[in-house]
């Protein structure tokens, strides 16, 4: 997660607004999240570090939680350089706009602290816009934020018998609390947030593991991180992503190390892959170092693939 | 001098901007999205527009109804847009009138915000002869979209989501406040029951009016209101802790700023309590703080010095409840160089920042559950944004925030009579004198028949001003003052006759209808002495 390069000056007062936004996610604690879920949630996980994990659809959340959420992650991505604090004061935001749609309900993982109820990790996925399924070349249907960025059509080639947009989910940038300070627990964080998106895609892909995952991201981290989990990438290379200067998000695409499409699925040996996760999360319980994990994954990538 | 000659350049104006306006999809989608419809009605010369998320009307073909309507003249429509005026100053100068749901007109704001990108567009155009013709996109029978007019009250009946909220207030106060009152009332001054505020927190007692966008309830001053019976039932220092939160949001829902909105109403919206407060009072300016004809005699006032784009505030705050815990003020100081108050602004103010100092809590007669403490600012800095209405708006917006919370404190009121009167209708049924049961002695009866009539008075009274509240800004002035004169003078009188009638034991502290009693006098102090309510009461008897 690299800010954006772009650093332009802005008013104080914009300043101002950005910092007491920021500020303002950093004391929301969530306690009643949890309890507050209608329905099951399509992932849980709680080990003994202290954190908790979920994974639930927009419509299983309070609005004020699903609000709260949508702010914690406009605030790492203005503390990231990844929207604009122009626009965002201007449009006098303090969470990322609701996605309003007649599509696929958009889901959110996010690992939170038992102890301060803080959000300290989310990853979304955002679910496909069309009402109706439609093919995955159809040229109606709608477009994914990925492909208006880089100006690609990503999910033609991947049409086929059985496979349509309900079934696709835009991956949105991983994320870990910027105040968090480092230490054990800041290192578990993101393999809480990875077997829960992990989970909550073999979840949503049910027995024939019918879900694709896309999005972009930069290659160096969170392309290489998922290929070590188990999903297997297809990357798109050459692209020039960029969003026009009145979109919020324009600043993502500014940036020393630009990210490229991807579109995974999810090989067999996916749930092999998130056991491990899991049985070392349950082991290690904010302790255990985390080397010989990656050292594991790093080997089974050898021996099973992909 | 009308700075528009014609109603078709006024019409081209003002349609012209809702026209491009409505072209924007954040607008379009925020009208959709909340409901919206407004209606514009200026004057000299007359013009109407009429935009809903189907499109825009202007002239004969907008219709009589709209979800808000916003009057004004064309002048200060031009004013508002420019930025040389503010919403909340537009109002609180008697200049634009809002009808309809006030919790509506807070949803509209930032959606309504747009306009400030587009009117200087507009205005030049204007100038340079090109400004864009007035396209009528809406439905051409505007009637059958209309909506009908605002929510009837209905005293025997409230809108659902209130009624709802009320039976789990009402659950809260007499099986979690009720049984820990005495409790309350006889601990140390400054020990504060952390675990109740969690609890009613949790419930959303800190954010009932908060509009939903903002995490909140969105219950408006009804919502409010009928919590804060209930919870006076069963003790009103409870209730006032969250009443006084809601007065330090006050100014904020008032200013119609989305920015301020923004950073300061979601912080309601987690799971852990957060408290606010409205800090007015001071040691010697006292009334002369809200009465307007009484500013240039006030001494001693709380200081704010612009540098910058910064205020230093300088100056002592007493008997201010929150103000111990709470997270950020609404504070009324006055700008330097005006004589007494006539300077008097209204900041928000964050009070975890270097120069405020919490002062010692007061040890008072009644509401011991709610704290009520100094506070000092020495040097504090506020930015400029945090201004609310402009300089020199203070004391309007002080009276306009008065003038929503009153309703509330009425409630209050209203809720320790109710408490006191409970535990009389109880006695007087249980205790036998003469061979018979105390309410069947006439003398009785009519002391019983008394209060009941009169608490149900100071309902109807405040549930009337807090539904005026929810649907005219400005709020009205006469029926708050009116409902809270009357109810805090029958919670003194309802909770003296309850002492009388349970005679000794209603003399002893384990009692508790003699706390009420105690607590009575609390309401006719603060938000508006019966002299000060009085005031405004006649004033609106006598409009100038």
């Amino acid at each position: 997660m690299t800010q954006a390069t772009q650093q332009r000056p802005i008013s104080p007062s914009i300043r101002r607004y950005v910092a007491a936004i920021c500020k303002l996610h950093e004391d929301l604690g969530f306690h009643g999240l949890p309890d507050a879920v209608t329905g099951d949630p399509l992932h849980v996980h709680e080990s003994g570090d202290g954190l908790l994990t979920l994974a639930v659809r927009d419509s299983q959340l309070p609005a004020r939680y699903l609000r709260g959420i949508l702010g914690f992650r406009f605030s790492q991505y203005l503390q990231l350089g990844w929207i604009s604090p122009e626009l965002a004061h201007q449009q006098a935001l303090y969470h990322e706009p609701l996605r309003r749609h007649d599509g696929v309900e958009d889901v959110h993982i996010l690992t939170l602290s038992v102890t301060t109820g803080k959000i300290l990790g989310y990853v979304g996925l955002a679910g496909s816009m069309d009402p109706a399924p439609l093919p995955l070349d159809a040229p109606v249907r709608s477009r994914l934020t990925t492909e208006i960025a880089h100006d690609i059509n990503m999910l033609a080639p991947y049409a086929a018998p059985g496979w349509n947009t309900h079934q696709v989910f835009e991956v949105k940038r991983f994320l870990r609390d910027q105040a968090m300070p480092a230490g054990p627990i800041a290192a578990l964080v993101p393999w809480h947030i990875v077997l829960g998106f992990g989970r909550t895609l073999l979840t949503l892909g049910g027995e024939a593991r019918r879900v694709l995952p896309v999005g972009d991201a930069k290659e160096s981290v969170a392309i290489r991180h998922l290929r070590l989990m188990g999903l297997r990438l297809d990357v798109v290379n050459g692209t020039s992503p960029s969003l026009p200067g009145t979109d919020l998000y324009w600043p993502i695409y500014q940036q020393d190390e630009l990210a490229k499409p991807f579109v995974g699925r999810l090989p067999e040996t996916y749930a092999g892959d998130l056991d491990i996760i899991e049985a070392y999360l349950e082991d290690a319980r904010g302790v255990a170092p985390v080397r010989p994990l990656v050292a594991t994954l790093t080997q089974r990538r050898q021996e099973v693939g992909p | 001098m009308p700075l528009f000659g014609t109603q078709d350049t006024a019409t081209a104006r003002f349609g012209g901007l809702f026209t491009r306006l409505h072209q924007d999809p954040r607008f379009a989608d925020g009208l959709r999205d909340s409901g919206i419809s407004l209606l514009l009605v200026h004057t000299d010369p007359d013009c109407r527009v009429y935009v809903s998320a189907d499109g825009v009307l202007t002239g004969a073909d907008a219709p009589e109804y709209a979800t808000l309507t916003m009057r004004s003249s064309c002048d200060t429509a031009h004013a508002l847009w420019v930025g040389e005026t503010s919403f909340p100053a537009a109002v609180t100068a008697g200049q634009l009138t809002i009808s309809g749901k006030v919790a509506k007109v807070l949803e509209l704001m930032p959606v309504l915000a747009h306009a400030f990108e587009y009117y200087p567009g507009i205005v030049k155009a204007a100038e340079e002869g090109t400004e864009p013709s007035v396209a009528v996109t809406g439905n051409r029978r505007p009637t059958l979209a209309a909506p009908t007019p605002a929510f009837e009250l209905n005293f025997h009946r409230l809108p659902v989501e209130i009624e709802k909220f009320r039976a789990m207030v009402r659950d809260f106060a007499q099986n979690v406040v009720l049984p820990r009152a005495i409790e309350l009332d006889r601990a140390a001054a400054d020990s504060f029951d952390w675990d109740l505020v969690r609890q009613g927190h949790a419930l959303g007692l800190s954010r009932v009016a908060v509009p939903q966008q903002y995490g909140g309830l969105g219950l408006g001053m009804l919502g409010i209101s009928v919590a804060m019976e209930e919870l006076a039932a069963a003790d009103p220092g409870v209730a006032l802790i969250f009443g006084a939160t809601m007065l330090g949001q006050t100014p904020i829902l008032y200013s119609g700023d989305p920015h301020l909105q923004a950073q300061y109403l979601p912080r309601f919206a987690g799971d852990d309590p957060v408290l606010a407060c409205n800090a007015v009072t001071e040691e010697d300016a006292g009334c002369d703080l809200i009465i307007p004809e009484n500013a240039i005699h006030a001494i001693n006032v709380m200081s704010a010095r612009r540098i910058g784009d910064h205020y230093l505030l300088n100056g002592r705050k007493r008997f201010i409840t929150n103000a111990r815990f709470a997270t950020f003020a609404s504070v009324f100081a006055n700008l330097e160089g005006y004589p007494g108050a006539t300077g008097l602004t209204s900041f928000i103010v964050d009070l975890d920042q270097p120069g405020v100092t919490r002062g010692p809590v007061a040890d008072k007669m009644g509401y011991r559950a709610c704290l009520g403490s100094e506070l000092t600012f020495r040097d504090v800095e506020v930015p400029v944004e945090n201004v609310i209405g402009g300089e020199l708006a203070g004391m309007a917006i002080n009276m306009a925030q008065s003038n929503m919370a009153r309703a509330s404190v009425a409630g209050i009121s209203t809720g320790v009579a109710r408490g006191a009167f409970e535990k009389a209708v109880k006695w007087c049924g249980e205790r036998v004198q003469g061979g018979q049961l105390l309410y069947r002695h006439q003398f009785t009866a009519a002391k019983l028949a008394e209060m009941a009539s009169k608490i149900d008075a100071a309902r109807m009274l405040y549930m009337h001003a807090a539904h005026k509240v929810d649907n005219e800004l400005p709020a009205p002035v006469y029926e708050p003052a009116a409902a809270k004169l009357f109810a805090d003078r029958v919670a003194i009188e309802v909770a003296d006759l309850a002492v009388s009638l349970v005679g000794a034991r209603g003399y002893l502290r384990d009692h508790g209808v003699e706390k009420s009693l105690r607590d009575a006098y609390g309401a006719r102090i603060y938000e508006g002495t019966p002299e000060v309510l009085a005031l405004a009461v006649t004033e609106c008897l006598y409009p100038s």
